[in-house]
């Protein structure tokens, strides 16, 4: 079967762009439903970009990377988790802190590592991965199953965060904190434990989004739909300074648009992700101005909150430390 | 109690950000003992009375050092002239647009003069920092200011866009490892849509065009925002895009967007063309085929040597051509086995149109 439309195309851009956003909102969701305001989602990705790409650097290997992005992650994650959690500070301050830490912080240490700022030196990154199979599924086959290891990971993160916080003890007492702390505080279960849990994932899943920013952009190999021959080579990624340029706000968005579920977080992603491939793939055909896609996700977030129609659907307790009475 | 602490969690994580966001403006550590060095011992280059006393400054725009692009290339050129002029520099790169006041304020304040702003992004924070110090020697590069004691640089990007716009469309009819002679079709992915990048664009295509009337020509922007220059995702997307349509030569004017670029050329096998600098010497890994060079720093060392001879172009607009060497194309480099010998006659022949004037290149693109 032929894709006139270039639906595969289109498709494949639009996984690309929604995937950090996915991680992100993800992250945002663990965070949220402990009770937490994630607002630092953006530093979080951008500082787990530029470990990861320190690692890969250092180590010459991609895997090692991503341990270093993770471990970054859920560093600033505790760090976010003990200024608001444990000391009870404001957790906006402390989310807008770490975003300004991590952009001024990135740049700093772009001196300090790589000697020049701007752009570092290309490390080793994520090849493509084609899963044999699926991948000739016609039109989608290609844009679903050959991208990044990170992307099939998130492909099976959404499943299992479903089931995490539905049907596991853990997770239903992760989002009971965020709805009513007091009753988790009376039924013996830390509160404070349960939010340093929550934003510490958090950390986590914002880090493989920013991972797949800086050394996981896969290409797939949809040059042989034009005849060409495509080479399988290793693909080389580098971190830039501020290379997140805003995408943690919009998985915020995301998380938000999506109603705090996991899968409605993903919808959204991949809803904002399309606008986006749809400027890159069909931008000359359907002239849809660049002005209006980059609100989009935000007027939709406010439409969306305007409509949610004054019922609560945010986890009640976030935003409010826990007190202990 | 417990509110105590928290004010002094998120004062104290305040006050790291803080100094994290300070880490951006400032000096490479390497250049400070140099500047000293050249104060302390002027070089006999400098050749005259008071020239160790030029401190030549400069600040980037948000791109930054590091962005193998026009901060790096205007650095370059204050490098040439502290080494060959004996002057002393500075250079204070910008994390944010509101960085652009302070740091040129700063500088002005601190007594370096002149002192270049690199980039149109900087036009405004020039136009009120400038009159501030009317001692000061400000030089402004790709704008024009309207203080008198600005020197306003700009450079015919058109002109040498126009050399990169023949050789895509005459190596795009060709068959090689990247290119196909079917597909005819080539692509400009540009940074910040402004009037700026659309001189690159305009000279590229009206290139493309003069020889390759039939070809294609894909024309995608990043963006609408500064921003749009610091997107290698979205760059690589877009270069994506236009390749699956057809391109197999894709040129850029989109700073670290362009990294983008390189990555997916690299990774499916079709060429780029850099900017500002030679791309192919900074990025040894990508297809590469040539780049348009802007010389920020020729005019950048000019400017200097002007403010040394006491000629400084204050309050003027300077242009830079194709025919001062202020703007060029690289050689061909590693694929110079790969471009034929015609290619390489149609653009020493559009230089010479240019230059005398018999080829006229817009500045705007064709609507």
């Amino acid at each position: 079967m032929d894709d006139v439309l270039g639906l595969g195309p289109l498709l494949a851009s639009t996984i690309r762009f929604a995937t950090p956003l996915g991680f992100a909102a993800l992250g945002g969701l663990f965070s949220e439903r402990s009770g937490v305001v994630n607002i630092a989602l953006e530093g979080m990705m951008l500082i787990s970009a530029f470990a990861g790409v320190v690692g890969s650097y250092a180590s010459g290997s991609a895997l090692v990377g991503l341990a270093t992005g993770l471990a970054a992650g859920l560093l600033i994650g505790l760090v976010h988790a003990a200024v608001s959690v444990s000391l009870q500070a404001d957790q906006i301050i402390s989310g807008t802190a770490i975003n300004l830490l991590a952009l001024g912080g990135t740049g700093f240490l772009m001196e300090t590592v790589f000697g020049s700022g701007g752009t570092s030196p290309r490390v080793s990154a994520f090849d493509p991965v084609r899963i044999p199979g699926l991948a000739d599924i016609p039109i989608i086959g290609e844009a679903l199953f050959n991208q990044s290891v990170l992307v099939y990971l998130l492909y099976l993160l959404v499943p299992l965060t479903v089931f995490v916080l539905r049907r596991t003890r853990f997770g239903l007492r992760l989002r009971a904190t965020g709805e009513v702390p007091e009753a988790v505080d009376t039924a013996g279960i830390s509160v404070v434990r349960m939010r340093y849990a929550g934003v510490a994932l958090s950390g986590m899943l914002a880090a493989l989004g920013g991972v797949y920013l800086s050394m996981g952009v896969a290409l797939s190999g949809m040059l042989a739909a034009l005849g060409g021959v495509y080479l399988s080579m290793s693909l080389l990624s580098a971190f830039t300074e501020n290379m997140t340029l805003g995408r943690g706000f919009i998985a915020l968005a995301a998380l938000i648009f999506g109603r705090w579920t996991p899968v409605g977080a993903i919808g959204a992603a991949l809803l904002f992700g399309l606008a986006q491939a749809l400027v890159v793939t069909r931008g000359s055909d359907v002239p849809i101005p660049q002005e209006f896609v980059a609100m989009f996700p935000y007027v939709l977030t406010i439409i969306a909150l305007a409509t949610f129609g004054g019922r609560a659907v945010a986890p009640a307790a976030s935003g409010k430390p826990y007190r202990k009475e | 109690m417990r509110s105590w602490k928290a004010l002094l969690a998120a004062t104290l994580m305040l006050a790291l950000a803080a100094c994290g966001g300070g880490g951006t403006a400032e000096e490479p550590a390497d250049d400070a003992p140099a500047a000293e060095g050249s104060e302390a011992a002027p070089s006999e280059a400098a050749g005259g009375e008071g020239a160790s006393d030029v401190r030549a400054a400069m600040v980037t725009d948000v791109g930054g050092l590091g962005d193998n692009s026009f901060n790096d290339s205007a650095y370059a050129g204050l490098q040439r002239a502290e080494e060959e002029l004996g002057i002393s520099i500075e250079v204070l790169e910008s994390g944010a647009p509101t960085d652009y006041v302070n740091n040129l304020t700063q500088l002005a304040e601190s007594g370096f003069s002149p002192v270049f702003a690199v980039g149109f992004l900087m036009t405004d924070a020039v136009n009120e920092v400038a009159p501030q110090f009317p001692e000061t020697q400000f030089a402004l590069i790709d704008s024009v200011a309207e203080a008198t004691n600005v020197a306003n640089l700009l450079f015919e990007e058109q002109q040498g866009s126009y050399l990169a716009g023949v050789v895509a469309g005459l190596m795009t009819q060709q068959d090689t490892e990247f290119t196909t002679a079917e597909a005819a079709t080539v692509g400009f992915l540009g940074g910040q849509e402004s009037p700026l990048i659309r001189k690159f664009e305009a000279g590229y295509a009206a290139g493309v065009q003069s020889v390759c009337p039939d070809c294609q020509i894909l024309v995608e922007y990043a963006g609408t925002t500064p921003e749009a220059f610091n997107d290698p995702a979205r760059g690589q997307e877009i270069a994506i895009a236009q390749n699956d349509q057809g391109a197999d030569i894709i040129y850029h004017a989109s700073g670290a967007t362009g990294n983008g670029l390189f990555e997916a050329a690299t990774d499916r096998g079709f060429f780029a063309i850099g900017v500002d600098s030679d791309q192919a010497a900074i990025v040894p890994d990508a297809p590469i085929l040539t780049s348009m060079l802007k010389r920020v720093d020729n005019a950048v060392f000019a400017s200097v040597e002007a403010a040394l001879e006491g000629s400084f172009p204050a309050g003027e607009t300077i242009t830079y051509g194709l025919e001062d060497e202020g703007v060029d194309l690289a050689e061909f480099g590693e694929f110079s086995d790969i471009v034929p010998q015609e290619v390489v006659d149609a653009v020493e022949e559009a230089r010479t149109g240019i230059v005398d004037g018999t080829v006229e290149v817009p500045t705007e693109p064709a609507a």
